[in-house]
């Protein structure tokens, strides 16, 4: 064992080995924090995210006397303790109110983090309809030119596909994508809302979609950021080799379906290649004759002289 | 006759697609759909009139039409079949979101794993209980109820040349701790062995070893002496701290502080230090230093039967041929006017901030002390700069 200090039972053993770094990674589970002071739209808009995350999210009970952007390091051991990644943190005060700070981690240090000011909020029981199971893979729509002009707001992008984005699956049910979470950048402000897909007949194979709205509905305000470097950005971008998907090369498939390989060959001097020994084409053999024949020639000519 | 079937035909094609609702969307630009994170990016601009007028119908009418846009791409996915359920295959993601933790490195092999690849020894799967003859039972064949269970021994024969005052009983006891404490020293010089290149300093509980009594408890001489030169007599606390010699490398980290200077002046960045007992290692780099520290660099000297030689040693240097390689010349050449043409100065922008802000602060302590000042005492005192009021100079801070 590559430990110092061996885990005592099977089950320590086994979280600690999920929480080691992986080629695949697990998915993401994210924690909800509250700090010392929270009002109820904070308190709503955690546990609604919370629904959303849910199996993978953790919610802290207890108020947290934490200050994200002075002193990150509560967070950081938070995050090892419970082997999360990506965090949510709502607070209330004066100068900030109906505040979420969202962020997450690269090798349990901070990477990216934004605070967000909730300004209009309704919660999911203000729409009375059923909602979805929970748990299932959701559809992200980002609308606005922000998300791909502003360097905060892409980053911000960034964040949020890999917050709300779930597990990674090979396989999707087609019936089973119900859940759209809709991002638009308009007017100043991140409008997030959350719809059920209804799918109609078209005429042809794909349906027509329809939209209806379940979930939280939130304007956010972006207030502060603390973005990574983009030298420690790139760093956690890296793919391990093994992951990559391997290259097949000097195979192609033509348009009858048959397969051509090309063989790579060095270059050959032909006129030493090595063929079916046959004594008569020796050339050696050739030039005794010719010199023997030649040498005749000379003796008779002295002779007859 | 023709012409009205025809109408016909159009009427019925007509109304049975308008049970029907359309698919496409137009878009003026064109939309990003990433399959593999079942996302799609919009980047057309919005109306903000439009979208004032009626907020929520807007966003839902942009997030249908962006959604519609989606599946349509989807759909035209490979789709199997898995358990009567229709299913999918998503491509990867195009979009590269960042890792949760760094990728992981390969393990160093233990010394055993080494010696069983070198031999060719697979790993054997055995199973977990084993047939008892003397109690005809099938027995776990380590711990609890396995046949060399200590428990179950009530009875020990006394061997002939042993002491008859002896207690056999704790002597296999303490047999047993040693084999534990081997063990364990073995596991640990495996982690030691694996962590060198790093230079890593940990602690190991103090529990682990049982020593209680050094030199007539559970290890041997040599053993002790070996774990001795690992941590210097250290002692820190209730833990035992392993300190590892490094090959100079970047990297140095330090699990835990000590408070004994002497600790944090022996590292090997500063040269060999000649000490009564050297590990392995170390003998090696002196062995490596002193044979390189002749006239010719080391290049003539004779190789030792069991020697471990580096590869790289002498490092040859690389020259590029002066001529012939017109196209690298070119690239060199044309690198070299981008740079100046086209290139921004790079600026540090830490640095740049680091330095605003320590010049601020100097120039704020000076005004603090002229401030102090003001009262009493010559201005002689106080520098020249600030008697002169920061004139000249650049860091002024505003």
């Amino acid at each position: 064992m590559h430990r110092i200090v061996k885990p005592k039972n099977k089950r320590s053993k086994r979280f600690l080995d999920a929480k080691e770094s992986q080629i695949i990674e697990n998915t993401k589970t994210a924690m909800f924090i509250r700090g010392s002071q929270t009002s109820d739209v904070v308190n709503n808009a955690l546990k609604e995210i919370y629904i959303m995350k849910k199996p993978n999210a953790v919610m802290f009970t207890k108020k947290n006397n934490i200050r994200p952007f002075e002193d990150f390091t509560s967070l950081e051991f938070f995050s090892n303790k419970n082997d999360t990644s990506l965090f949510v943190f709502g607070s209330h005060n004066k100068k900030r109110p109906h505040n979420l700070v969202m962020g997450h981690l690269y090798d349990y240090h901070l990477l990216d983090m934004f605070e967000l000011g909730i300004e209009s909020f309704q919660s999911m029981n203000s729409f009375k309809n059923t909602k979805l199971t929970v748990g299932s893979k959701p559809c992200l729509v980002f609308a606005g030119e922000l998300f791909n002009s502003d360097h905060s707001y892409k980053r911000l992008k960034y964040f949020l596909i890999n917050f709300f984005r779930g597990p990674m699956v090979q396989n999707v049910r087609l019936a089973g994508l119900e859940h759209v979470l809709s991002f638009t950048a308009v007017d100043g402000k991140v409008v997030l809302k959350s719809y059920k897909t209804l799918l109609k007949k078209s005429g042809t194979k794909t349906p027509r979609v329809e939209l209806e709205e379940i979930g939280p509905s939130m304007d956010l305000v972006m207030r502060r950021t603390h973005l990574a470097t983009t030298d420690l950005y790139k760093r956690s971008l890296k793919v391990p080799k093994t992951a990559k998907p391997k290259k097949r090369k000097n195979i192609s498939i033509d348009a009858f379906k048959t397969t051509h390989g090309r063989v790579h060959m060095e270059k050959q001097d032909l006129g030493n290649l090595q063929t079916r020994k046959m004594k008569a084409l020796k050339r050696v053999r050739e030039e005794k004759k010719q010199k023997e024949a030649a040498a005749k020639k000379q003796r008779t000519a002295a002779a007859n002289v | 006759m023709a012409a009205s079937t025809n109408e016909l035909v159009q009427d019925v094609l007509e109304s049975v697609k308008k049970q029907f609702k359309s698919i496409t969307v137009e878009k003026d630009i064109e939309v990003d759909v990433d399959c593999g994170n079942l996302l799609v990016c919009d980047q057309n601009p919005i109306d903000i009139k439009l979208y004032r007028s009626n907020k929520n119908e807007f966003i839902s009418s942009l997030a249908r039409d962006n959604t519609q846009l989606l599946f349509n791409q989807i759909w035209k996915l490979p789709i199997h079949k898995v358990d009567d359920v229709v299913v999918a295959e998503i491509p990867d993601p195009q979009i590269r979101i960042p890792r949760e933790k760094p990728v992981p490195k390969a393990k160093k092999l233990t010394k055993w794993q080494e010696y069983a690849e070198l031999k060719g020894i697979q790993k054997r799967k055995r199973s977990r209980l084993v047939f008892d003859e003397e109690t005809k039972e099938w027995v776990p064949r380590f711990g609890y109820k396995s046949k060399n269970d200590l428990k179950k021994d009530w009875l020990l024969e006394v061997p002939d040349n042993a002491d008859p005052f002896e207690d056999q009983f704790a002597k296999k006891k303490g047999e047993k701790k040693e084999r534990v404490a081997k063990n364990e020293l073995q596991r640990l010089r495996n982690i030691a062995r694996a962590q060198k290149s790093k230079g890593v300093l940990f602690a190991i509980s103090y529990s682990h070893f049982l020593l209680k009594d050094p030199l007539g408890g559970y290890f041997s001489e040599d053993t002790w002496d070996h774990m001795q030169q690992f941590f210097d007599g250290n002692m820190f606390g209730s833990f035992m701290v392993l300190k590892l010699r490094k090959i100079p490398s970047k990297s140095q980290i330090q699990y835990l502080h000590c408070s004994n200077s002497n600790q944090n002046n022996n590292r090997s960045r500063d040269g060999l230090i000649p000490k009564p007992q050297q590990s392995q290692d170390e003998v090696n780099q002196a062995f490596h230093l002193a044979k390189k520290s002749t006239a010719s660099i080391g290049r003539f000297e004779e190789k030792l039967p069991k020697e471990i030689v580096e590869k790289n040693s002498r490092k040859k240097r690389k020259f590029e041929p002066t001529f012939g390689q017109l196209d690298k010349e070119k690239d060199r050449e044309k690198k070299i006017l981008n740079h100046i043409l086209l290139g921004k100065p790079k600026l540090d922008i830490a640095k740049a901030v680091n330095k605003e802000m320590r010049d601020g602060e100097v120039v704020e302590d000076e005004r603090e002390s002229r401030r102090r000042q003001k009262g009493r005492g010559s201005k002689k005192a106080l520098p020249k700069s600030v008697r002169r009021g920061n004139r000249g100079n650049k860091s002024s801070y505003r």
